[in-house]
């Protein structure tokens, strides 16, 4: 071997060929060998099975008609006193402060009234109460309290 | 100097699950060897499909054959050796392939120190190109003679001709390869 042959040796004898995997998939296939399934494809089938399925479960939940849920109430829920007196002075000291600004409580809170079995009835009397008429002015008013009807003739006017 | 077999207990195993037909093991043997065993492959091819034809019969052979190997040797080179021949028996039975080698006269006009000094200064690649578009027989005995150290003598008893014979297909070789670089410088 001469030096124009060693050269030519240690060139190729460097030269490097990085393995490719279809280069055993060639191998399998002229061996007549079946191949399984690699660990990174059956990764790859379960999340593209996975996404698929996620897409139709959405795809279901936006189209399914809404449902309409209770709402639950976790709001403080005002008692209202058993008495007018105390309600009166609780109002009193709800709306109108000590500067004499009048405070509008919060229109969404709900209030719920709480009557006793006991007073049932009477607050259902009460409803019945007359409705107040408007007193008409003194000077309308005769002396024994009693409305008069006068006609005025025009042939007596008399005049200035 | 301890035997590659001796020294590697995971190469042991690795040809044992091979014997046992363990397709996992088999992978890993094939793409353990698969770098040096192509680079082997493609000298003797004239092209990169013929040399992965003669790669995949190649590891057939040796998988098939795996437990008539006695741990005395290098287990490279007992796998080279199978390769090797699988190249020859390849292009044997590719008889299409022969061509006709014209006798030519070639003018060498460059002296020894130019041809080293132009080969030098070329890629593996380049080189790789030069020698596969060699005559198909030229190619096995250059390849034969230069990478494998085969004497002329074994050379003729493998490939089935006269010692002579052998001695013209190198002179033939060099010759072209000769040829070529100048015709590239």
């Amino acid at each position: 071997m001469d030096t124009f042959d060693r050269i030519i040796k240690e060139k190729l004898e460097k030269q490097q060929y990085a393995y490719k995997s279809s280069a055993w998939k060639s191998f399998c296939r002229m061996a007549g060998i079946k191949q399984g399934l690699s660990v990174l494809q059956i990764v790859g089938i379960f999340a593209f099975t996975g996404i698929i399925s996620g897409g139709i479960w959405l795809w279901i939940e936006a189209t399914r008609p809404s449902e309409i849920e209770p709402t639950e109430i976790n709001q403080p829920i005002y008692e209202v006193s058993d008495t007018e007196e105390e309600y009166i002075s609780e109002l009193e000291s709800n709306s109108i402060s000590d500067s004499g600004i009048i405070t509008i409580p919060e229109p969404s809170r709900s209030i719920s009234v709480v009557v006793p079995k006991s007073q049932k009835d009477d607050s259902a009397s009460n409803l019945t109460t007359p409705i107040q008429k408007k007193e008409p002015s003194p000077e309308l008013q005769t002396k024994e309290g009693k409305w008069q009807i006068s006609i005025i003739n025009p042939d007596t006017i008399k005049e200035n | 100097m301890k035997d590659e077999i001796q020294k590697d207990k995971e190469l042991q195993e690795l040809i044992a699950d091979c014997i046992l037909q363990k397709r996992k093991a088999q992978h890993r043997l094939f793409k353990r060897y698969y770098s040096s065993l192509f680079a082997v492959c493609i000298r003797y091819s004239s092209c990169y499909e013929e040399a992965e034809d003669i790669l995949n019969e190649g590891f057939l052979k040796i998988f098939s054959h795996l437990e008539t190997y006695q741990a005395h040797g290098s287990f490279f080179g007992w796998l080279k050796r199978i390769m090797v021949n699988t190249a020859i028996d390849h292009q044997r039975k590719n008889k299409a392939v022969q061509e006709t080698v014209q006798y030519e006269f070639v003018d060498e006009s460059l002296t020894p120190y130019e041809e080293n000094a132009a080969i030098g200064k070329m890629s593996g690649d380049e080189i790789l190109k030069l020698v596969q578009e060699l005559p198909a027989v030229s190619r096995q005995v250059f390849n034969l003679y230069v990478f494998e150290d085969y004497s002329h003598a074994e050379i003729a008893a493998l490939l089935n001709m006269k010692e002579g014979t052998s001695h013209w297909h190198l002179n033939f070789a060099r010759t072209k390869l000769k040829e070529k670089i100048k015709e590239r410088k």
